[in-house]
């Protein structure tokens, strides 16, 4: 009895518990779109400088900040939906996150960086000397 | 029959969506770094090759040329390619099929001479000996010697440089088919030149280190190049009764080759070819052997 009883309580602490641990994730009521979704660079390890489009919806009003990687970058007060165009200069692929109070992550995004002159390789047509 | 003409006509048209999906249904992936069947675009690759072999010459009098130090480039840029001594232009080409124009220097001078380019890194003598083999009479019976030859009997045959274009279809990561017909540009032979040959890759035998390849084809030669190499005419200063008119040959041949990869820059590497003379080469007085082999061993550094 006493253990049916402690494992009662457990089953509505975790409950209770649950959606705290679960706090950092992002969350699926908010929807963030950022575009473009890639940045391309002359050669691989060159700087980025892109302007995105930073679009965000929420059921509710929220207080959100847009962060690239750890840096914040632009925040709104008890808003429910934003429209933003922001400079970034982007050296590696990056995550934006949207977070709330207490680092609450409501949604991310990927911006990739990718070099159009990366090596780039093509069938051999032709091997040896004609004599072997 | 109205019927049956109008399909004839039709006959190209009616093959050309086969030929088109049997080049597309082999969907090879792009090429990488690790796969040897491709090259880095817009860089020039350079390979020393370093080791003992020989080439051996058909001719009388042609001594067999060894092979010692062989150097290999190559560049690829966006559509042009230039590898050892051919250079090419890629017309059209996906993944699995590439289509190109392209200009080499014809090997059949390399017997003749020993400044052709193909034989710049190799040192080539001519002893002018020459063996003469037994030859049966038909009509007698008896043992008569073939008219031979000595290619410093004959006039100088020139270099030539082919053109023309050449199809190369990748089946898969593994094997690879090339066509190719060219004619020379610079009005030596006056004539053409073709080749259909396959090669298939593998690593077997329990041996993962150790890469094989297996090439087997057929060289076509026309008329025309026949008879300007191993023909004998006024121009050789010749008995009339040796004179020979070529005519179009198909010598198929076969090789293999081993490389096993010693470190990031070393390979040792192994090669052997057997290219089967026609007879309407071999029949040549010129020609002493009816085939051409090639045998090397020896180890490439790649820069």
């Amino acid at each position: 009895m006493l253990i049916k009883r402690l494992l009662l309580v457990l089953f509505i602490g975790s409950i209770l518990v649950m959606p705290e641990c679960l706090s950092n994730t992002p969350n699926s009521k908010v929807a963030l779109s950022i575009t473009p979704l890639a940045c391309f660079v002359k050669k691989s390890g060159d700087v980025c400088h892109i302007t995105v489009k930073v679009n965000w919806q929420s059921e509710i009003p929220i207080n959100a900040c847009l962060y690239q990687n750890i840096e914040k970058m632009h925040c709104w007060l008890v808003t429910r939906n934003a429209t933003a165009n922001i400079e970034v200069s982007l050296s590696e692929n990056m995550v934006f996150s949207l977070q709330g109070d207490n680092d609450k992550i409501y949604a991310q995004q990927y911006v990739a960086i990718a070099a159009s002159t990366s090596k780039k390789y093509r069938r051999r047509l032709r091997a040896d000397w004609s004599l072997f | 029959m109205l019927n049956y003409e109008k399909s004839l006509k039709n006959l190209p048209l009616k093959y050309l969506p086969l030929l088109s999906l049997l080049f597309s249904l082999n969907t090879l992936a792009q090429c990488i770094q690790t796969n040897e069947q491709c090259a880095p675009v817009n860089e020039w690759e350079l390979s020393l090759t370093i080791g003992a072999g020989v080439l051996t010459n058909p001719l009388h009098g042609g001594s067999n040329i060894p092979l010692l130090v062989i150097p290999n480039i190559s560049y690829y840029g966006e559509k042009v390619f230039f590898e050892n001594n051919a250079l090419g232009y890629s017309i059209y080409e996906t993944d699995s099929f590439s289509l190109s124009a392209v200009s080499l220097i014809n090997r059949e001078n390399s017997f003749f001479n020993r400044w052709h380019p193909n034989n710049v890194f190799v040192p080539l003598t001519v002893n002018g000996i020459s063996e003469s083999s037994p030859h049966v009479d038909e009509s007698t019976g008896q043992d008569t010697p073939l008219p031979e030859i000595n290619l410093e009997e004959v006039a100088n045959r020139k270099w030539a440089l082919d053109a023309g274009i050449q199809g190369n279809w990748f089946i898969s990561e593994k094997s690879h088919l090339t066509m190719r017909i060219l004619h020379d540009v610079n009005n030596t032979y006056n004539g053409f030149n073709g080749k259909i040959e396959f090669n298939h890759r593998f690593t077997s035998f329990n041996m993962p280190n150790i890469k094989w390849k297996i090439t087997t084809g057929v060289n076509w030669l026309s008329q025309q190049q026949v008879d300007y190499y191993y023909g004998i005419s006024e121009k050789d200063n010749t008995e009339p009764s040796h004179f020979y008119q070529g005519k179009s040959a198909l010598n198929p041949y076969i090789k293999i080759r081993s490389t096993y990869k010693l470190n990031n820059d070393w390979r040792l590497t192994f090669t052997a070819r057997s290219e089967f003379l026609s007879r309407a080469i071999s029949n040549s007085p010129l020609v002493k052997d009816k085939v051409i082999e090639t045998i090397f061993l020896g180890v490439v550094y790649a820069y």
